[in-house]
């Protein structure tokens, strides 16, 4: 995982720690949404909203279907501020 | 309170042939069942002829079909009391008390709490799963009751609306009946809807001695002592009461989730209702 990846799990982890109050050591890449976090597709929603609000990147919900992983979070971002 | 079950099963048991008292039981049990089948069915037929009959007004029939399952809801349990299949008692002033337009939710422990909680209440949506809704009977009666099917896309606007509406929608947090164990695990569905459409609560305790009529139990395993039903209204829960509304949404939603498990554990635990100013832990 390159630097640029690393600030972006960094980010990633300091939201979900903050808004879903889990454990930090419990964010890493292979860690689950759902089956380990316990992130819903409600949750998702609000997590979308305060990605793009901390990041200035958007992601669509079609986007984010594809997620399964903290890993793949951390994949998208990096695919789209490479874009932007 | 054991005790004095336990002295009541060993008389019961030393009365009749405990067999034949069992295979009457099981036999009544299921007369009840295709009783309550045929009841849906032709309630179905005849809310599916009524439907294309444009001078009743859509709100009128809802009305209409709601009483029938009401009613047909409290004749059942009237009728199960009758055969000494279950006993229950009702404390549910304090719901009939409130305005309506929130959200009741109880604990989940056996197959019937819905037909008690229809029982006493003369207007209440429920959701629905896809195979009641998209059946050709009970989806006309679902449908025209005005019950939410629970793989609506728009299910939170759906749910607003109808509470906005002045109707009470019923949500069991746990999702489904509790396991064998008897603890508690609460989903966070009843508390994402509350949060999001900004509802009361209206909790109801259901206690149910001896577990009858589990998940995963078969129709014809019924329990020995005749299960006793008690349905326990509590206050009216303003969600500020419980939470606090500044947090950002995913904590509200589980702080409520965690306040709502928490008061169900302390009632079920304790007889003496709980004040829920005690309850609150953030």
């Amino acid at each position: 995982m390159n630097e640029e990846k690393q600030s972006i799990l960094a980010k990633v982890r300091e939201i979900l720690v903050d808004l879903f109050e889990l454990d930090p050591a419990q964010i890493v890449p292979e860690a689950r949404l759902y089956e380990d976090l316990d992130i819903d597709s409600i949750d998702a929603v609000d997590l979308l909203v305060d990605l793009k609000k901390t990041t200035n990147v958007e992601i669509t919900p079609s986007q984010f279907k594809q997620v399964r992983t903290i890993g793949d979070v951390v994949d998208v971002f990096a695919g789209l501020s490479a874009k932007a | 309170m054991t005790e004095t079950v336990h002295s009541q099963q060993n008389k019961k048991i030393s009365k009749p042939p405990f067999r034949l008292r069992r295979f009457l039981r099981i036999f009544i049990a299921s007369a009840c069942y295709v009783l309550f089948g045929t009841g849906a069915v032709l309630v179905g037929i005849f809310f599916r002829l009524l439907s294309p009959v444009s001078f009743i007004s859509p709100a009128k029939k809802q009305r209409m079909i709601r009483w029938c399952i009401h009613k047909g809801c409290l004749n059942f349990i009237r009728i199960l009391r009758f055969f000494k299949l279950i006993r229950y008692h009702f404390d549910v002033e304090s719901m009939h008390a409130v305005s309506p337009g929130h959200i009741v939710i109880a604990n989940h422990p056996s197959l019937i709490d819905v037909v008690l909680l229809l029982a006493v209440n003369k207007q209440m949506c429920c959701f629905v799963k896809s195979a009641v809704w998209d059946n050709f009977f009970t989806g006309a009666v679902a449908r025209q009751a005005g019950f939410i099917p629970n793989h609506a896309e728009q299910l939170l606007p759906m749910a607003a609306a109808r509470l906005k509406a002045g109707e009470n929608i019923l949500i069991f947090p746990e999702g489904t009946r509790t396991k064998e164990d008897n603890v508690l695990r609460f989903k966070r569905g009843a508390a994402n809807m509350a949060v999001a459409v900004n509802a009361s609560i209206m909790p109801v305790v259901i206690e149910c001695y001896p577990r009858a009529l589990k998940k995963g139990d078969k129709w014809y395993n019924i329990p020995q002592g005749t299960p006793e039903f008690t349905l326990r209204s509590g206050n009216l829960l303003a969600l500020e009461e419980c939470i606090d509304r500044t947090l950002p949404r995913p904590k509200q939603y589980r702080h409520l989730t965690q306040y709502l498990e928490n008061y169900y554990k302390k009632q079920l635990s304790t007889d003496t209702p709980v004040p829920p100013a005690e309850l609150k832990t953030h």
